[in-house]
């Protein structure tokens, strides 16, 4: 799995981040997060606002801080 | 990059949204209903006491002196910040509940394909609802360009989301009325339009960097999801947290600087440097604002104070519309979108803008 977090730095973009790792040791998956910090790769990804989500390809959330239990859901 | 420092910034932080959200009865969304009425109610009871709660503090408990200068800073500082910080806890959390109803991506899809002159003006008004932190202002920007939202309606948007800004609205109410708010609300709403209107004008789309201009995106794919009620109402509150969490310490000292101005500061001091007569203070002030990146909680105290002591409205407003909407940080990120031009050209728009504002304001109040 690929997961890719998108934000430029602001600290709720590093607090998404954060949260991603705690939810994938929770859950004892390993999976590949990448930080993007590039806006010509979010744009690409179609991604306005963040910080953002994207799984394999597919954007999960934009614009806010998602909860644990969220993402739990999303890596299932 | 470095971490960009943005006390307005509204992401929502809804990490203990859903966790709470589980439980989705309609009879729990009833009681909270309940409890924010009674909320509210309680609320306007204790706000209406603040003024004579701090008279009874300053002038009985700590019995000073009526008039005099440590008295009337003390009552000042004692009455105003439970006053501010009550009224932007409640407008933060009616904004927070309309802003879950606007999303960018919302917004795009209303503003792809409008005409310019409408587009501008619609552009401003969702500019103040969508939730939209300058972290994301090149994305967003990017997003809108490549979707075929017309340049100049794009920048109706990025000018008008900072500038009309419901911190500082909140503040210029509480401080200084509703007629000032109202005429912030309205002035800072037309430079958003006219200066995106004017800029669409000029045909600069070849200042867009190039990258831009050949992606395409698609975002089509973004969820779009539905809230619940009580989900809005807990983004209201998270709001709240975040930002009053964050702005308090800018609201009080601000309040502290204005209450030492208020009491200290001879009447008419800042007649000769910031009144109606010092024609330069305007531009003076528009310039010095660009550089300084303040949030509005922590200058709208000062300006107040400004204010009392004969700066003139103008002036002050403008250079409080510079600080907030014109920012260095901010150029700096816009800066890998629009060659400088263009950057040059956006300043000159919008700080026009904001000058005029200044004068009008000086010539009829």
């Amino acid at each position: 799995m690929e997961i890719k977090v998108c934000g430029p730095g602001c600290a709720n973009c590093t607090k998404t981040e954060n949260i991603v790792k705690e939810a994938l040791e929770t859950a004892g998956i390993d999976a590949q997060v990448y930080k993007i910090t590039d806006f010509a790769e979010m744009a690409k990804l179609g991604v306005l606002s963040t910080p953002a989500i994207v799984i394999n390809g597919k954007i999960k959330c934009v614009g806010k801080v998602p909860s644990k239990n969220e993402i739990l859901e999303w890596i299932k | 990059m470095k971490e960009i420092q943005n006390i307005n910034c509204p992401c929502p932080d809804t990490k203990n949204l859903s966790e709470q959200a589980t439980t989705k009865k309609s009879a729990y969304l009833f009681i909270r209903i309940a409890l924010i009425t009674a909320g509210v109610g309680l609320w306007f009871i204790i706000y209406r006491q603040l003024n004579s709660f701090a008279g009874f503090l300053t002038y009985g408990v700590f019995s000073m002196q009526q008039g005099s200068h440590l008295g009337e800073a003390v009552h000042f500082f004692l009455y105003d910040t439970p006053k501010v910080l009550m009224l932007l806890s409640l407008v933060i959390f009616g904004v927070g509940v309309i802003r879950t109803f606007f999303t960018p991506e919302r917004t795009r899809k209303i503003l792809a394909g409008k005409r310019e002159s409408v587009g501008n003006v619609l552009s401003a008004f969702l500019g103040i609802v969508t939730p939209f932190c300058s972290c994301s202002a090149v994305p967003l920007f990017i997003g809108f360009v490549t979707a075929g939202v017309p340049l100049g309606v794009t920048l109706s948007f990025l000018i008008a989301a900072p500038m009309v800004n419901e911190i500082a609205l909140v503040l210029l109410y509480g401080l200084l009325g509703w007629k000032i708010a109202g005429l912030y609300l309205i002035t800072g709403l037309s430079v958003a339009i006219v200066a995106g209107w004017v800029i669409g004008r000029l045909g600069m789309e070849e200042q867009i960097e190039d990258w831009v201009r050949e992606m395409r995106t698609n975002a089509d794919d973004v969820p779009d999801n539905t809230l619940t009620w009580e989900e809005r109402l807990q983004a209201g509150k998270t709001a709240v947290v975040d930002i009053v969490g964050k702005v308090w310490i800018y609201v009080i000292a601000g309040i502290a600087v204005g209450a030492g101005i208020h009491g200290y500061v001879p009447e008419g001091f800042m007649a000769s440097i910031m009144g109606k007569s010092a024609w330069w203070s305007v531009p003076a002030g528009v310039v010095i604002g660009i550089p300084m990146y303040s949030n509005a909680a922590g200058i709208v105290p000062v300006i107040h104070a400004l204010l009392g002591k004969g700066a003139a409205l103008g002036t002050v407003l403008a250079f409080m519309m510079s600080v907030i909407a014109l920012s260095l940080p901010e150029m700096v990120i816009l800066r890998k979108v629009l060659k400088p031009r263009m950057i040059a050209v956006f300043v000159t728009v919008v700080g026009t803008g904001i000058l005029m504002v200044g004068y009008l304001f000086n010539l009829i109040i």
